[in-house]
């Protein structure tokens, strides 16, 4: 589980965080969307130790990553926005790398998921394309069997059949009880695999609920048809320059169903709008959107 | 062993250039010692004196000198700099390469520990470089008692610090000021040239404080006291009332009573004499144990630095 009270993340003037508060419960896979530089790394970069929080208070699976570093990554399988391996070395040779240096590493398991994709574990990662190298990265992160996985924007360089591929494996993993954390921009493909949505924007956590109710207690509405009294969260860009409103509300006979792209594109905009409307709070607080 | 290899996979290219290089170095010092060790000269001919043995090996003695400055300086010289050249590399290697590939970023997510992390790699690259520098060393030893035979080196000051342990030593130092920088830095080439900068401060200031130690164990005598392998480090000129003053106080004193001065350490009609101030050679062991500790203690200050700097960075 991640809770948060208060986290903040300041680089020099800019904020990537402010003051978030939020909790990701154990179990499920839980999409971390938003735009570039809402802050989605920089949250699983403080998760894992590789940044420090300017304020606020940070667990992960009950340990505060900052004092005990050690014992927040034994409980974390990560793979970054880029895959970070040595190019020069081979996958067989990661996963004995990952076997000395990570106590309880489980190679076998890791050797299990590469398998089925086609990676031979002789090749050298330089050889491999984007998408195998994530992979790789993905299945070594499994190796750890850590019960937390924090998969950061892995889908930015894979093809459409990659990004199947790699959220497969990532929700069976699910299934088999670790917690998915998956930060992406990649909104309708992680529609099937997550569970939970949390869009960030502005440096805050503009939603957070599960995929389910997200669609369900939302409509998208048509300019100029009836509102019968929905609680607008904002006008967002459909498809074809098509100014639509996305609506809070279970009635069924108003608008239409949201995609999950739909709903996050809605909540954005309305970030948007009071970020805009409110410039002099934003420049007192002194976040500066990216 | 096969946890140690997997660990060290990364580094492979550089341990194996280390290796290569050391060999190199081993085989060009050897084939230098063998050569030298090769003429046939007695040993009472490399001294002062002009035996009348020696007269027909003047030619030799000759092709000894010409061998010693075109075989064995350059030797000496290779096992001064491989070590040298490897603790660099190795260093930079350590953290400045995989910060700049952010392989960090995969190793420090998957190892727990970035403390054992980094002493699992640093222990055998240490234990690699130690022995090279002491390979280099005791061959530039045996080079050192080649070019000045007769001599022992051990009990010999001329090239102090450029043979012997402070190879080690200095490998050591430059080892880890390039680890401290490249993990400062994490960039490979600003890390190499900021490195050097550093590991010149770093040699001088140890070589300075090396030197001063050494001007404590000074002793003045006559210039005929000072033997080949002594450090003399000044001419002085003993006053008839025993003080030793320099001579450009003795010029200012006594002018041209000077001239008359004797260089066996007799007195002149004056009663002023010549003395110098000197370090036996017998004082050369501890001197260059201080040394190389110097030298290897600021490296291990360096490595203990980049411990630190390591706990705190990012991985990218």
């Amino acid at each position: 589980m991640i809770w948060t009270e208060g986290l903040t993340k300041r680089y020099r003037r800019r904020y990537a965080l402010s003051d978030i508060s939020l909790e990701i419960p154990d179990g499920g896979v839980t999409a971390l969307v938003g735009p570039n530089g809402a802050g989605k790394s920089t949250l699983l970069k403080l998760c894992i130790g590789f940044e420090r929080p300017t304020a606020g208070r940070l667990q992960v699976n009950g340990v505060d990553p900052v004092r005990h570093r050690d014992r927040a990554i034994a409980s974390i399988g990560y793979v970054p926005q880029t895959a970070s391996l040595y190019r020069d070395l081979s996958v067989l040779d990661h996963l004995r790398l990952a076997a000395a240096i990570r106590p309880g590493f489980d190679a076998a398991h890791a050797r299990e998921r590469l398998g089925p994709l086609g990676i031979p574990v002789t090749a050298r990662v330089g050889e491999l394309s984007g998408g195998e190298q994530a992979q790789v990265c993905l299945a070594i992160a499994l190796g750890t069997r850590a019960p937390l996985l924090l998969l950061d924007e892995p889908l930015a360089n894979l093809d459409p059949l990659a990004r199947r591929d790699f959220l497969r494996v990532a929700r069976l993993a699910a299934d088999d009880g670790t917690t998915v954390v998956l930060s992406s921009h990649a909104l309708s493909e992680i529609e099937e695999t997550a569970d939970r949505l949390l869009v960030l924007g502005e440096g805050r956590v503009l939603y957070d609920a599960t995929v389910v109710d997200s669609i369900a207690s939302h409509r998208v509405i048509a300019i100029g048809a009836e509102l019968d009294g929905t609680d607008v969260v904002a006008r967002f860009p459909g498809r074809a320059d098509q100014v639509l409103i996305l609506g809070r509300t279970r009635s069924l006979t108003i608008g239409r169903p949201p995609t999950l792209e739909e709903v996050v594109l809605g909540y954005l905009a309305e970030a948007r709008d009071q970020a805009a409307a409110a410039p002099k709070d934003r420049a007192r607080d002194g976040v500066v959107a990216a | 062993m096969r946890r140690w290899l997997a660990i060290l996979r990364p580094n492979r290219p550089e341990l194996r250039a280390a290796v290569i290089l050391g060999l190199v170095m081993v085989a060009v010092a050897g084939g230098a010692i063998a050569y030298l060790g090769s003429f046939d000269i007695p040993e009472e001919c490399f001294g002062p004196s002009d035996l009348a043995l020696c007269n027909p090996y003047q030619a030799v003695r000759f092709a000894y000198g010409e061998a010693v400055s075109n075989v064995g300086n350059p030797a000496a010289i290779a096992t001064l700099v491989v070590p040298i050249v490897v603790g660099v590399v190795l260093g930079i290697a350590l953290l400045a390469r995989e910060l700049e590939q952010q392989t960090t970023n995969f190793a420090w997510s998957i190892a727990p520990s970035r403390t054992a992390w980094l002493r699992d790699r640093l222990v055998p690259m240490l234990l690699v470089l130690l022995v090279l520098g002491l390979a280099g060393g005791g061959l530039g030893d045996l080079l050192m008692g080649l070019r000045q035979r007769g001599v022992d080196p051990w009990q010999n000051f001329e090239a102090l610090g450029l043979r012997g342990p402070a190879i080690a030593g200095a490998g050591l130092m430059v080892f880890g000021i390039a680890g401290l920088v490249g993990a400062a830095v994490g960039r490979q080439l600003p890390a190499l040239l900021i490195s050097g900068a550093l590991i010149g401060f770093g040699v001088y200031g140890a070589f300075a404080v090396s030197d001063g130690w050494v001007q404590g164990d000074a002793e003045v005598g006559t210039y005929d006291q000072v033997a080949i392998g002594d450090k003399v480090l000044d001419s002085l000129v003993r006053t008839p009332e025993g003080a030793y003053i320099s001579w450009d106080e003795a010029y200012q004193r006594y002018g041209s009573e000077l001239d008359t001065l004797n260089y066996d350490g007799t007195s002149s009609a004056t009663g002023l004499s010549v003395a110098t101030r000197y370090v036996p050679g017998g004082k050369y062991p501890a001197a260059v144990a201080r040394l190389s500790g110097l030298l290897g203690l600021g490296g291990l200050a360096a490595i203990a630095l980049t411990f630190v700097v390591v706990q705190r960075r990012r991985p990218y």
